[in-house]
């Protein structure tokens, strides 16, 4: 019998058009949606630092990568603590650093006057409160064919969560502004790496353009309550509208820099290539997001009559224009409401469309457009490493309406 | 899910003699630059790394543990100029063949 993962590959391919589900022996259709969407009973423990998480939200790929159940996303725009997915590259250091959250230290370099600066201090600099929609570049790697290495996440690699901190630009204004010459925030993460391994092989470390600057907050709440070890407590930098690596957790450095990080995770890691190329500078970096959306419900089955069709989209740095919903697999399209509240252009926004459809099979899928008129593509080019699978056709769901 | 295993893992393992064994487990304890130990946890290499994933929980099969050595996923450094494909195959064979702390 073939793994797991062959099965959930095999169906969301078939989900894009071929059912393939039959000709898998001993595993039913229904079984096969269950998986491939994530409604199955958890079978690999939640980790200690993550423990607090709802198991049966979860999907646990490692201890350092869990995925959020499509159906368990909601329509309140706002993704609860306890469900949303969680991508650590490292271990998280101890949790000795969030007990006394004030304390901790950001050296801030690149700037007129470079300092260390604890978290108590920069509660004073200023409070800006921003949702922004978190997704691991790895998000939908699952829907490809290739078979990138890494965690096959589906659509639960991404939640809209809002962040409460300081924004860069208050630090900077208070350290006398940035140093001439910086096109860069490089920002460095807290984890602790052990000997035996050259550090700019797994620091965290990335940098993003200078322009960001003015948009970048250094967030120690996230939905209400101090920011979790699990999330990047006690403080973690958020660059809205762009990719989850660049949101470094446990951030101890920001610096103004003149070039991109030498850590490996920037130089070639993060990096769009086509199938069997090594990653390299000259390459895209994983940075701003694109235009996306997916449906939530239904995703396995469901009674005949009306059926509330919904689901999130967002624009990566430009909000959202319209939603159209599909329930023929493309072939015709109807526009679906977008759902208040609107949190900004930066956090995804919940759309429904109401329909009633007899009993059958339906491939319903959704398509997104941003306020600069990108439309969500139909189908994403295979990359080497995976990443962000955003094509309305693998992200459509079969449902069974009974 | 835990029994299910690829037939190649199947006949990698079968065909692991106790000296390539050793070979993988010097290589993973040691020789890979950086080695695995460093990361990972391997009870059966007695590897206790924490720094990412537990492979003795992961149990990955041959393929996922080449393709993370071919590509590197996420902070993991590539090691395609670092090992050859044989230490590759070598590595990858071993630990599809010992993950979850049993003994090959």
């Amino acid at each position: 019998m073939d793994t797991p993962v062959v099965h959930r590959r095999h169906f969301l391919i078939g989900a894009a058009g071929v059912a393939v589900a039959s000709t898998v022996p001993g595993m039913g259709g229904l079984a096969f949606a269950q998986e491939a969407i994530g409604t199955q009973a958890p079978t690999t423990p939640l980790p200690d630092y993550a423990s607090w998480k709802k198991p049966e939200a979860m999907i646990v790929h490692t201890e350092l990568t869990l995925e959020t159940r499509r159906p368990f996303i909601g329509t309140s725009s706002v993704v609860p603590s306890n469900i949303l997915f969680v991508r650590n590259n490292l271990e998280p250091p101890d949790s000795a650093i969030v007990a006394d959250a004030d304390a901790w230290e950001v050296a801030f370099e690149g700037v007129a006057q470079p300092r260390t600066m604890t978290v108590r201090e920069l509660k004073q600099l200023g409070i800006a409160t921003v949702p922004t929609v978190l997704q691991c570049s790895g998000n939908g790697r699952g829907l490809f064919d290739h078979e990138a290495s890494g965690s096959p996440w589906l659509t639960g690699a991404a939640g809209c969560v809002v962040w409460s901190g300081v924004p860069l630009r208050a630090v900077v204004d208070a350290l006398g502004g940035v140093a001439e010459g910086a096109r860069f925030v490089t920002n460095t993460g807290g984890e602790v790496i052990p000997e035996g391994i050259d550090a700019n092989e797994v620091l965290v470390e990335r940098s993003v353009p200078i322009e960001n600057v003015d948009t970048i907050i250094l967030a120690w709440e996230m939905n209400g309550e101090p920011v979790p070890l699990a999330h990047g407590g006690p403080l973690r930098v958020i660059v809205p509208g762009y990719y989850g690596v660049n949101n470094v957790k446990y951030v101890k450095r920001i610096a103004f820099t003149e070039a991109e990080s030498e850590a490996d995770i920037q130089q070639t890691g993060y990096r769009v290539r086509p199938v069997g190329e090594s990653g390299a500078p000259d390459q895209p970096s994983m940075w701003q997001m694109k235009v996306k959306s997916w449906v939530t419900h239904p995703v396995v089955e469901t009674p005949s009559g009306p059926i509330q069709i919904h689901g999130v989209a967002f624009g990566g740095i430009n909000p959202v224009q319209r939603v159209e919903v599909s329930t023929d697999d493309g072939q015709s399209w109807q526009e679906a409401q977008l759902l208040d509240p609107d949190l900004g252009r930066y956090a995804w926004r919940s759309f429904v469309l109401p329909v009633e459809l007899p009993s059958g099979t339906y491939s319903i899928t959704s398509r997104a457009t941003d306020s600069e008129g990108n439309v969500q593509e139909q189908t994403t080019e295979p990359n080497h490493r995976g990443y962000d699978y955003s094509g309305w056709d693998r992200l459509a769901v079969e449902v069974t309406v009974l | 899910q835990l029994q299910a295993q690829e037939p190649a893992e199947q006949d990698a393992e079968a065909a692991l003699s106790e000296e390539e064994m050793d070979v993988a487990r010097q290589l993973i304890t040691s020789d890979a630059g950086p080695a695995c130990a460093v990361c990972h946890q391997l009870a059966a290499a007695e590897a206790t790394g924490t720094l990412g994933p537990s492979l003795d929980q992961l149990k990955p099969d041959a393929q996922t543990v080449r393709a993370a050595l071919l590509e590197g996923p996420g902070v993991m450094p590539e090691y395609g100029d670092k090992l050859t494909m044989e230490q590759m195959e070598l590595i990858s064979a071993y630990v599809a063949a010992v993950a979850g702390g049993g003994q090959p």
